[in-house]
């Protein structure tokens, strides 16, 4: 059956003249297992065909969906982790394999007469290749595809005449944005793959005109079909399986769950597997408001490396002199072949192209080195590598937390990421900006010892806020307040006074009590502050969520009527102080609402009053923002007024309340729930 | 091994593992292909309508209003978005005496319009002239009428809270049928 409809077909197609003309080939000493590298090339570009269309399916280049849509590929779409996964690791597979392809063609004398042509048009694959890679690297708009590909663009604007008109023509603009992305989409899937086709074509082509370059003395002869196509099909299939073990194995991807968390069934565990950071890695959201190191992908770190050598005059020898040099050189390789140069000629393209590659392996080896925290074989582990690598953890952070925030929490199905784009998830996250924001606009004055990653350095002029307002922030405080945790570097005076007194008191009890009677007071006293601590620190919580008997127990105890008592100085929920120095209310205390009203008007007489010394924080921009800064300047007189956003103050306080929802655009306050 | 043997050995090992590959690859892709299939049309609870005062509906004056909710298109969620508009008709003097109908035309899709005209004399679709009666009816007095039946009703009743805002329980149903399905 199916053999009468192929000869049927066959009589109105020909198709079989077609297939023979491609499989019936004569390859003289017969089918080598050194010949199966063109056609494992063929194979994974291929393979890059196949998941490229289908990547294709689900990828949108903008700058506000670029790297959403990344992100949904990787970790919400059914086996989008191996389709990317195999995608991204095709394209380093290619690299390698032209690099074995240019080696083999070369000992061979391939490239030699009559069979310059062909070396031509491999230079071109060659060429088509690393563009590919170059454009495809910038897709995912993430971090590291986003500046390692501006440090491409820029070398090229060092083009002499031509280049700045160039570098914006590709670019599509003065700078990163849109059409970057649509420029290079369209280069990457729309130019370069049939341009790809025709050289492949070609190449082919001329080879088939030419045969394989057999040893001069090879005995008897092969077919392609099907002694080589098994071989080439072997090799395809082992490269095909290395590729897959990367993808499975390679540890790229950030995880967002573990396999116990995630849904049950075996299917949901493989479809998914990209959750627990299988497939290709996708780095933080592309924000040209973050500073970020940096690096090419590995194939291209050669040239990076070779930057490193040249000044800024001497820089374009670097950028466009020895890439065009090297590029002239491998063009001429096959013409040094002629008539009787054919043995110098042959020798001296093994060498050429065998130093290349050294070159090229040496560079990226000392490229990689030079980054090392650790020293390889007595090269790098310098500070600035040091500081290198933190950055990259730093990044690794981000693009962890990024791809958690985008994560759709139930009952919402799908992704959440804000209109804006993925860039805002970080953005708008109190747990990334926030701290950010601290160190920008509190740390010249506030310490936050809680995370010595911080590296706050001072010197400081007001308290600590690591642990601002927790139950052994306050107890600390109560202990101690001159320490330099807390009021020690401020001239407020109230509560050391207030400790002052009471260790006055402590040391009269000490000369007129017996020691039982003393140790017993002391205790009393100290299981007073202990419970005014736990008290406050419940203040901070919203007020559903608080402890009704430890309220209760604590108001007693704040307003005892006896010295010392918290509402000597401070009102409290309501209740009023009964005069002495003017502290802060602690209705609230360390709530989002207690330190908004600290932030915008800490001399207000709810907060610092005359004894503050902090600056007020406000936002100074947008429309009617002068009508509030005037207005609090006359009632404010000596308060200093600082620029703060209110998006950027909810993200501080929100980090140092540890409430980590994201801050929306637009919604200042609001966010998805908790 | 005889060379013929040997030849068809080797054909049968390439196409066994290009078959190999096809599945390796080829199963993956149709499920990735296939992925909108997880995500089902949202089962919305019932949202006020934007645009609809109760106590400003008169008889037989179709006015349309906007229902805004949470909506998720891929990876993007829209936090307030339009997620869809409705005709509402009063059809008595009670203040739900009312018809709630999605503006999609059931035969292909389109935004229904009601007719100009005082008093109203009910719905046209613009793009194949579909023509619906004032209570959402297929008009059958029409020849060659498209639609296949009625104007979409959805569940609809007065905020307990605040009796002039109307909620309405929005959902999109299938085009073409001669039976109101919602879609899944």
């Amino acid at each position: 059956m199916l053999g009468k409809f192929c000869d049927w077909l066959d009589h109105r197609t020909g198709y079989r003249k077609l297939r023979d003309a491609l499989l019936i080939e004569h390859i003289p000493g017969g089918a080598k297992w050194r010949y199966v590298w063109g056609s494992c090339l063929a194979f994974v570009f291929l393979v890059q065909l196949i998941t490229g269309v289908l990547l294709m399916t689900a990828y949108s280049p903008g700058d506000s969906t670029a790297w959403g849509s990344v992100y949904f590929i990787q970790y919400e779409m059914d086996f989008g982790w191996l389709i990317r996964g195999l995608h991204h690791f095709g394209s380093q597979t290619m690299v390698v394999l032209l690099g074995i392809h240019m080696l083999q063609v070369v000992i061979a004398g391939a490239h030699l007469p009559p069979r310059e042509v062909n070396w031509w048009l491999g230079l071109c694959l060659m060429g088509v290749v690393l563009g590919l890679s170059l454009t495809g690297y910038l897709l995912p708009w993430d971090q590291k595809g986003f500046w390692a590909t501006q440090v491409a663009t820029n070398m090229l604007g060092n083009i002499p005449l031509v280049g700045s008109f160039l570098q914006k023509v590709i670019v599509g603009g003065p700078e990163y944005g849109n059409h970057t992305l649509t420029h290079f989409y369209a280069l990457h899937v729309g130019i370069l793959p049939p341009l790809m086709i025709v050289l492949i074509i070609a190449h082919l082509a001329v080879f088939r005109r030419h045969g394989v370059t057999a040893p001069p003395h090879a005995q008897g002869e092969g077919m392609f079909w099907p002694a080589q196509a098994f071989k080439d099909m072997v090799a395809s299939m082992l490269i095909f399986g290395i590729m897959l073990g990367l993808v499975v194995f390679g540890g790229h991807s950030n995880p967002i769950e573990t396999p116990e968390t995630m849904e049950a069934g075996w299917y949901e565990q493989i479809a998914k597997a990209g959750r627990n950071g299988l497939g290709a890695n996708l780095d933080a959201p592309a924000d040209p408001e973050s500073s970020y190191p940096p690096r090419p992908e590995w194939y291209f770190l050669f040239l990076f490396q070779l930057l490193k050598y040249f000044d800024k005059d001497h820089e374009i020898i670097g950028t466009v002199v020895i890439p065009a040099a090297v590029g002239l050189l491998l063009f001429l390789l096959p013409l040094l072949g002629i008539g009787r140069m054919r043995k110098f000629g042959h020798f001296f393209g093994v060498l050429v192209v065998v130093a290349l590659l050294a070159g090229a392996g040496l560079l990226t080896f000392l490229a990689i080195a030079d980054d090392s925290a650790e020293p390889i074989f007595g090269v790098g582990g310098s500070q600035k590598a040091k500081d290198l690598q933190k950055e990259f953890a730093k990044a690794k952070v981000d693009a962890q937390r990024a791809v958690k925030l985008a994560h759709a929490r139930k009952p919402l199905k799908g992704g959440q990421i804000p209109l804006q784009g993925g860039r805002d998830l970080l953005r708008k996250d109190p747990l990334t900006k926030g701290r950010e924001l601290f160190t920008k606009k509190c740390a010249a004055c506030h310490n936050y010892s809680d995370d010595p990653s911080l590296e706050l350095k001072g010197p400081f002029k007001a308290s600590d806020l690591g642990g601002f307002a927790t139950e052994k922030w306050i107890r600390g405080l109560l202990e101690k307040p001159a320490d330099n945790k807390y009021f020690g570097l401020t001239e407020l005076t109230g509560m050391k006074k207030w400790r002052r007194n009471i260790d006055e008191a402590r040391a009269e009890w000490k000369k007129t009590e017996p020691p039982a009677v003393y140790e017993k007071k002391i205790a009393e006293q100290d299981a007073e502050f202990d419970l005014l601590s736990r008290f406050l620190a419940d203040q901070a919580e919203p007020k559903a969520k608080r402890d009704a008997k430890l309220f209760d127990e604590g108001i007693k105890v704040f307003f005892a009527k006896k010295p010392g008592a918290c509402s000597k100085c401070h009102h409290m929920a309501g209740g009023k102080r009964e005069g002495g120095s003017e502290g802060p209310d602690l209705t609230d205390y360390g709530s989002q609402d207690w330190i908004r009203l600290m932030m915008m008007s800490p001399a207000h007489p709810r907060r610092h009053a005359r004894n503050n010394f902090m600056p007020a924080f406000r936002n100074l921009e947008g429309p009617g923002a002068d009508v509030h800064a005037l207005e609090f300047k006359e009632a404010n007189p000596g308060v200093p007024v600082l620029h703060l956003s209110d998006i950027d103050r909810e993200l501080i306080i929100r980090w140092l309340t540890k409430d980590f929802r994201v801050v929306f655009g637009g919604e200042t306050i609001s966010g998805p729930p908790k | 091994m005889a060379t013929e043997e040997r030849r068809s050995f080797l054909r049968w090992a390439i196409h066994g593992m290009g078959a190999l590959f096809a599945a390796i690859l080829g199963f993956p892709a149709l499920a990735f292909l296939g992925d909108a299939r997880h995500r089902p049309a949202p089962n919305r609870g019932f949202r006020p309508v934007a645009g609809i005062n109760l106590d400003d509906l008169k008889m037989d004056e179709p006015v349309q209003g906007t229902i805004r909710d949470i909506r998720t298109d891929a990876w993007t969620v829209h936090l307030d978005d339009v997620i869809g508009r409705v005709w509402v008709v009063k059809t008595g003097p009670q203040p739900m005496d009312l018809k709630v109908f999605s503006t999609i035309c059931p035969h292909l899709g389109c935004s229904i319009n009601k007719d100009p005209g005082d008093p109203c004399p009910g719905f046209t679709c613009p793009c194949h002239g579909g023509k619906f009666n004032l209570n959402g009816s297929l008009n059958e007095a029409v020849a060659n009428n498209p639609a296949p039946r009625g104007m979409d009703s959805l569940d609809a009743h007065a905020d307990p809270n605040d009796p002039k805002i109307l909620l309405v329980k929005y959902q999109n149903f299938v085009q073409g049928e001669h039976e109101k399905i919602a879609k899944s």
